[in-house]
């Protein structure tokens, strides 16, 4: 049977969804606005991208665009979970963040001199060795906790907080803040062109004509305790961290394992987590990148857990695939559809194609369970599942 | 916990007899790993298209899980986390290169999927077969404490009964220029190697002793990083120094090896 499931006291999130707990909440039942191409990155492709253009971070900081994201939801989450920096240092706090740009020295005009000359110059080594998101954050608020970043590809987020309410879980940690981020940028754009997994109009997630992925970027950080410590300081839970689930494919670096068993593992262990059953899931806010290959596996592993009834939908024709935050941001979307008792509809869907065998939501439904579920499935087949919880 | 299998590779070569030695060395001047011995470790495991820091992961990880007396077969109920610094940035960088030398739109797609740092996670689930949790970390600091306590995190949970844990750095021109980029935070090269730890929650395997983890606080005294002992200052040095405990402990059921949060870097930023 689960233990008392940690809570969370603390969100933080900006994406095109929108800025803040309030203000993603209010925007996250409309509808959503269109991808366009990049004008903040330098690529030349003209792919439509989910980009926070109103979002301006300075050049050559540590960390980058990413922590700047990064910082400014870390700063909405502790506000909302009225925490301060004195009181952070005096408990048991860690930090787990997802990101895939953070954690790679993508800069092309010093990685260009390095290569001409052999040597570069050190101020961009040294943003991005002293910018690495956990690590920052641990100096900035002298926590005594772990830090770590979770590089699980497009699973990051999910993991990172899955991580940290084990921390909180353990008895290891006090507080932990845990989140995902990702900035747009130059490389996974040209990356995922080169997968030919990007679409060049908006994404279509489940529907007969998807043909690809919207890269977004955006950042989504929350606060986790225990149901006691909240309690001690007089701070009601937002919603809970029920369960958590990962499973590796052990199949292939950029296909999912034909059979689904891997996602199948960990959303049951997620649900073993939670102490609950598929019946108790509301609803599921899946990964549904609008690509051919996952969401006809993650359709189909669904409809094998959840039967025909599956309530399912995706946001990503709302923020676009923001790789490292994508894990994080559902998480806390979830937690707000759970919260505001409403979820779906799913964007972008219109037609039922043969490969998937339940149509997501195609309209706005009242939603009255205490449970619903985040999924999220990554390059290097790795699979994993949150479980969120209404308060009360 | 308990250590039930060691693997490691370096620039002395495959194997934990291996480690010793390198303890001797104060200096090391040659840090990089022979290419023969990644070669065999490429072709056995049939390793195509896996870059070079792929085939060091998983030459400690195979000789980790074959030292526990588990070979080449479905390792049930088991994890995998990998921590390292700078991950694959060879294959990073080389998609970089396919930027700059060519067109946006006709970079190779092999080698982004190739430079995520879960690439390597990946192909030793596909090869070991294991299909329990599969975390790769980043970070500059006590990686591989933070990694050692997540492993303990994740056996406590129940959610798997052996985890995998693998250390790995990579040379290439970015490792190897530290020292003339940043010379006051990297006094020398970098090690090359990996070196892997089959955990498990209960003993079995080769059993090598129990292993405890000890958080100091972050104010704590830090080790110098220019101790004379090679593997000491250096990101994998908490990784070799793990092994080596667990090497010298000797095999004696009952014992219990500690390991402090070490914060390796912690230097870096105090000179930045």
């Amino acid at each position: 049977m689960a233990q008392s499931s940690p809570v969370i006291t603390g969100v933080g999130c900006i994406s095109c969804v929108g800025d803040g707990y309030h203000d993603t909440s209010a925007s996250l039942f409309r509808q959503p606005i269109c991808p366009a191409p990049s004008i903040l990155t330098d690529s030349s492709l003209k792919l439509p991208v989910f980009e926070l253009t109103g979002f301006k971070s300075e050049k050559d900081q540590p960390g980058g665009r990413t922590l700047a994201l990064l910082r400014h939801t870390l700063n909405q989450a502790l506000v909302q979970a009225a925490l301060s920096p004195q009181e952070l240092a005096s408990l048991r706090v860690g930090v787990c963040i997802g990101t895939t740009i953070a954690c790679q020295l993508n800069n092309i005009p010093f990685y260009a001199e390095l290569r001409a000359s052999g040597t570069a110059p050190a101020k961009p080594l040294i943003n991005f060795i002293s910018g690495s998101p956990a690590e920052w954050i641990r100096r900035e608020y002298s926590l005594s906790g772990p830090a770590l970043i979770v590089s699980n590809a497009c699973s990051s987020g999910t993991d990172a907080i899955g991580i940290a309410s084990m921390w909180v879980r353990s008895g290891l940690c006090d507080i932990a803040i845990a989140g995902g981020a990702d900035e747009l940028n130059k490389v996974p754009m040209a990356g995922f062109h080169a997968l030919s997994v990007c679409s060049k109009s908006p994404c279509r997630p489940f529907d007969r004509d998807r043909d690809g992925l919207n890269l977004g970027e955006g950042s989504g950080v929350v606060i986790i305790e225990s149901a006691e410590s909240a309690k001690k300081r007089g701070i009601s839970p937002i919603f809970s961290v029920a369960g958590y689930g990962t499973a590796s494919d052990g199949f292939h670096i950029t296909k999912p394992r034909p059979d689904g068993s891997g996602l199948e593992q960990a959303v049951n262990c997620a649900m073993q987590t939670a102490g609950i059953q598929a019946s108790d899931i509301a609803f599921v806010n899946a990964h549904g990148t609008g690509t051919g290959t996952n969401d006809s596996l993650e359709a189909s592993v669904l409809f094998r857990i959840f039967g025909s009834s599956v309530k399912y939908l995706s946001t990503k024709r709302m923020t676009g695939h923001t790789l490292g935050a994508a894990g994080a941001l559902e998480f806390i979307f979830t937690g707000i559809m759970l919260s505001e008792g409403k979820a779906g509809p799913s964007h972008g869907f219109e037609n039922l194609p043969d490969d998937i065998p339940v149509a997501p939501l195609t309209s706005q439904i009242p939603i009255n369970g205490k449970f619903a579920m985040s999924t999220s499935l990554a390059f290097g087949g790795c699979n994993s599942a949150l479980i969120v919880e209404r308060p009360g | 916990m308990f250590i039930s299998g060691i693997g490691s590779i370096s620039a002395r070569g495959i194997g934990t007899a291996n480690l010793e030695a390198m303890k001797q060395d104060s200096e090391i001047q040659d840090r990089s790993i022979n290419k023969d011995a990644l070669l065999s470790v490429k072709n056995r495991y049939d390793l195509r298209r896996a870059d070079r820091y792929t085939a060091i992961v998983m030459a400690s990880a195979v000789q980790a899980c074959a030292d526990a007396g588990f070979t080449d077969c479905a390792m049930a109920d088991t994890g995998i986390i990998i921590a390292s610094a700078f991950g694959p940035h060879r294959t990073t960088f080389a998609f970089l290169n396919d930027i700059l030398d060519y067109p946006e739109d006709q970079v190779l797609p092999t080698t982004f999927s190739h430079s995520v740092h879960n690439a390597a996670a990946s192909y030793v689930a596909s090869s070991l077969q294991i299909r329990g949790p599969t975390i790769s970390l980043t970070g500059f600091e006590d990686i591989w404490f933070d990694a050692l306590e997540l492993s303990d995190v994740f056996l406590n949970s129940g959610c798997c009964q052996r985890i995998l844990l693998i250390g790995a750095e990579e040379l290439a021109i970015l490792t190897q220029s530290l020292p003339s980029i940043l010379p006051d935070s990297f006094p020398c090269k970098l090690l090359e190697g990996s070196v892997a730890l089959l955990l498990s929650s209960t003993p079995e395997g080769k059993n090598y002793t129990a292993i405890s983890c000890h958080r100091k606080p972050a104010c704590g005294e830090k080790p110098d990083r220019h101790s004379s002992d090679a593997a000491a200052n250096d990101f994998l040095g908490g990784a070799f120094h793990t092994a080596l405990k667990a090497l010298a402990s000797g095999n004696q059921a009952g014992t219990t090896i500690s390991i402090d949060s070490i914060s390796g870097l912690i230097t870096f930023y105090k000179t930045v």
